[in-house]
C-alpha cells in the first residue's frame, strides 16, 4: 500500500495570549492509502490539531506534509481548498450540516461545489448517497427535523458523495447513542470495504478502535504508540 | 492542481448559493425585518423628500411662469442689455400678425400680450413715489398670469381706459384707496415729461415683495399714449400646453422668419434665480441623501454582522469541506443584495403610500425669501427619480454587505468550526 500522507517532523504552535503552546511537537506519521487508522489520545494531546493539519485546514508551523506525493506544506489557500473539496471528506462530531438546506441539498452542496457536474448528475449522485445511508425518506427534511443519528448519516453521505480519497472523522459517534453509533460504524466499514477509502478517525469509542486496522496514540503532540 | 470549471456548473453553483442566500434571509425573520426596516425607512424618506422637492420645483416653476414671464418672451436683439440706456429703441409692432403666425405654425396659445415697462412717479395725496409701471393687455394677461391677485377693489381688466392697478404696499405708501385719483408722471420717448390722470381701481398682491412695494399696471394702449410710443418692447406668450419646451425650436424659427432682429427667450433664461434656487434645494437633497444612506448603512452593517457572527460555525464548515473564500463572500453578498432590493422596493412602496395618503393634500410652507405669501407644496411622486433611488439604495445597502462578506470569507477555519457546538 502506498502512502497518501507523509508528515515529517510536523509541529504546530499556538499563541495563547503571549504564551506559545506546542500542540504538535515534531510529529512524524505516514498514512497509507485504503487503511482505517484510529487516532487516540487524552484531551489536549493534539488529536484535533493533527486532524486539522491532515485535513489541510491548518498549516503547520514546522516540518513538512506531503499529500499524494505532493508537498503541500506551504501550498496556497486556494490549492488547499481545492484539495479539501476534491480529495477529502470530513465527518464532524457535531454533524455540521447547513441548517437552511435539506438533507439531500446538504449532500448536493458537496457536488455543486466542485462545479463539474450537471444538475441531473448532481441530483442522481446525491440521491444515491442518501439512499446508501438509508435516508431516502428524509431527503427533503432539514437538519432540525432529523435525529442526531440521521444527521450524522447525512454528514457521511455528504463526505462520501464525492468519492474522496480519505475521510477524516472527528469523534463521529460521540454525540450518538450506542445503537445509532453502531449504524454509523457499519456505514464507515462499508465505505472502507466497498470504496477502499482511507479513513482517519479521532475517537475514544472502543468499537471504532476495534474496527481500525491501525491505532495511533498521540501524547503531548507526538506519536506515543502505534 | 489547478481546477477548471465549466460555465454551466458555475452558474448552477451560483444559483445554489442564491437559493441558500434567500433561505438565510427567511431564517432569522426578526433580524431580516430590522434590516428591511432600516433600508425601507431610508428609501421611503428619500422618496418622500424627493417628492417634496419635485412639488417645490413644480409650484415654483408655475409661480415663476405665471408671475412675470409667461413661457417665452419675444424682444429685439440687445433689448435686455441696453434697455436702461435706450428704453424706447426696441419697440416691436405688429403683435396681432405675429400672434397669428405663431398660433398657425407653432401651437395654440393661451395668451399673447404686449408689455411696456417704464419708470416714473405716481403722485397722490401730496405724496410722490417712484415705481415701475407696466403697460399691459390686462384681459390677455389675466387669462394666464395668475400671480397677480386682487387685494382690494377690482382688476385692471374691469376698469376703464384711465385705470391704474397698484401694488398693495405701494398703495399703502401713497395712502390710496380704490376710486382715488392718481397721476403718473413719466419721461416720454422724445425726452419730454408727460402725465396722465388715472383712477385707482384696485390693489394687487403678488407675494413678490419687489412688485407689491413698487409697481403698478395701466392699460397698454394708455401706456402707448403716455410714453408716445407704438407697440411694446416685450411680447409675452404662453402656450395652452404647459410642456412649452416642445415648441421652442419651431417658435425660434417662426419668430426669426418674421423679423430677424427679434429673439425668443425661454422663461428660465429670464428667471436665473429659478436655477439657482433649485440648485440650492437639490444640494440639500444630496446632503440629506448622504446622511440617510450613512445612517442606514451603519444600521445594516451592524445587524448583518450580528447575524453572520451567529453563523460563523457554518462558514467554518463550508470552508472546511472545500468552499472557496470567494463563494462565501458571494453568498453573503447575494443575501445583502436580496435584502437591499427587497427593502428598497418596500421603501418605495411605503414612500408612495405616504405621499398618496398622509401627504395627499400637500403642505403649506412659510413664504420663501423675497415673497410674502405662503407657498403651498403638493407632493409629486418622483417617477423619474425612482429608478435612480432604487439603484442607489440597492447599491449602497447591498454594498454594506461587502465588509461583512470579506470578513467572513477570511475567518480562520478552525476557529469558526469551534462555534459549531
Amino acid at each position: 500500500m502506498s502512502e497518501i500522507y507523509q508528515l515529517a517532523n510536523v509541529s504546530k504552535t499556538y499563541m495563547v495570549g503571549k504564551v506559545p503552546v506546542d500542540a504538535l511537537n515534531g510529529l512524524t506519521l505516514s498514512i497509507r492509502k485504503g487503511e482505517f487508522a484510529a487516532l487516540q489520545g487524552p484531551s489536549g494531546s493534539g488529536k484535533s490539531t493533527l486532524l486539522n493539519v491532515v485535513g489541510l485546514i491548518e498549516k503547520p508551523t514546522g516540518g513538512t506534509i506531503r499529500f499524494r506525493d505532493q508537498d503541500v506544506t506551504n501550498a496556497s489557500e486556494g490549492l488547499l481548498t481545492d484539495l479539501r473539496q476534491e480529495c477529502i471528506g470530513f465527518i464532524f462530531q457535531s454533524f455540521n450540516l447547513i441548517p437552511v438546506l435539506s438533507a439531500l441539498e446538504n449532500v448536493e452542496y458537496a457536488l455543486y461545489l466542485e462545479q463539474k457536474f450537471s444538475r441531473q448528475e448532481v441530483h442522481a449522485r446525491a440521491m444515491k448517497a442518501i439512499q446508501s445511508v438509508g435516508l431516502e425518506r428524509f431527503a427533503k427534511h432539514r437538519p432540525a427535523e432529523l435525529s442526531g443519528g440521521q444527521r450524522q448519516r447525512v454528514a457521511i453521505a455528504r463526505a462520501l458523495v464525492k468519492e474522496p480519497q480519505i475521510i477524516i472523522a472527528d469523534e463521529p459517534t460521540a454525540n450518538l447513542d450506542s445503537k445509532t453509533a453502531a449504524q454509523i460504524l457499519d456505514l464507515m466499514k462499508r465505505l472502507k470495504d466497498e470504496l477502499h477509502t482511507t479513513i482517519f478517525v479521532a475517537t475514544h469509542d472502543k468499537a471504532i478502535a476495534d474496527m481500525a486496522e491501525r491505532i495511533i496514540k498521540i501524547k503531548d503532540g507526538k506519536i506515543d504508540e502505534e | 492542481m489547478k481546477k477548471s470549471y465549466t460555465m454551466n456548473a458555475r452558474i448552477l453553483w451560483w444559483r445554489f448559493l442564491l437559493m441558500a442566500s434567500g433561505r438565510n434571509l427567511k431564517r432569522s425573520l426578526r433580524r431580516t425585518a430590522i434590516s428591511l426596516l432600516a433600508i425601507s425607512s431610508a428609501v421611503a424618506a428619500m422618496v418622500v423628500f424627493q417628492s417634496f422637492v419635485n412639488g417645490v420645483k413644480s409650484t415654483f416653476r408655475h409661480n415663476v411662469i405665471t408671475s412675470n414671464y409667461g413661457h417665452y418672451q419675444i424682444t429685439r436683439h440687445g433689448f435686455r442689455k441696453n434697455e436702461s440706456d435706450e428704453p424706447f429703441a426696441y419697440q416691436i409692432t405688429g403683435a396681432a400678425k405675429l400672434r397669428e403666425r405663431i398660433e398657425k405654425e407653432v401651437g395654440p396659445l393661451s395668451f399673447f400680450a404686449q408689455r411696456q415697462i417704464f419708470y416714473g412717479l405716481l403722485n397722490s395725496n401730496d405724496r410722490s413715489v417712484g415705481g415701475v409701471g407696466f403697460g399691459i393687455e390686462a384681459d390677455e394677461e389675466r387669462r394666464f398670469l395668475t400671480l397677480v391677485q386682487v387685494e382690494e377693489g377690482k382688476h385692471l381688466a374691469e376698469g376703464g381706459d384711465l385705470s391704474v392697478f397698484v401694488g398693495y404696499k405701494l398703495a399703502q405708501r401713497l395712502r390710496l384707496k380704490p376710486g382715488d385719483n392718481v397721476t403718473a408722471l413719466v419721461t416720454t420717448k422724445t425726452g419730454s415729461m408727460n402725465a396722465l390722470d388715472l383712477e385707482m381701481v384696485g390693489t394687487f398682491k403678488t407675494g413678490i415683495t419687489q412688485l407689491d412695494e413698487g409697481s403698478y399696471f395701466i392699460h397698454h394702449r394708455m401706456a402707448e399714449q403716455l410714453l408716445k410710443v407704438e407697440g411694446a418692447p416685450i411680447f409675452m406668450l404662453g402656450f395652452k400646453d404647459d410642456d412649452e419646451l416642445k415648441y421652442q425650436k419651431k417658435l425660434n424659427k417662426v419668430v426669426a422668419d418674421y423679423d430677424s432682429t427679434l429673439e425668443v427667450a425661454h422663461w428660465r433664461q429670464l428667471a436665473e434665480f429659478f436655477d439657482n434656487t433649485m440648485g440650492w434645494v437639490e444640494n440639500q437633497v444630496f446632503v440629506f441623501r448622504i446622511i440617510i444612506l450613512i445612517i442606514a448603512t451603519i444600521s445594516i452593517v451592524t445587524v448583518f454582522m450580528m447575524g453572520l457572527m451567529e453563523r460563523m460555525g457554518e462558514f467554518g464548515t463550508m470552508r472546511a469541506i472545500g468552499t472557496h473564500r470567494q463563494s462565501i463572500a458571494i453568498m453573503i453578498f447575494f443575501e445583502s443584495i436580496l435584502q437591499s432590493t427587497l427593502g428598497s422596493l418596500i421603501g418605495i412602496g411605503t414612500g408612495m403610500l405616504i405621499i398618496k395618503g398622509l401627504l395627499s393634500k400637500g403642505i403649506t410652507m412659510p413664504p420663501p425669501p423675497l415673497m410674502s405669501v405662503p407657498f403651498h407644496v403638493t407632493f409629486l411622486i418622483p417617477w423619474a427619480n425612482i429608478p435612480v433611488t432604487l439603484a442607489l439604495c440597492v447599491l449602497v445597502a447591498g454594498g454594506a454587505g461587502v465588509l461583512p462578506a470579506w470578513r467572513m470569507a477570511r475567518i480562520r477555519i478552525v476557529e469558526a468550526l469551534g462555534r459549531n457546538v
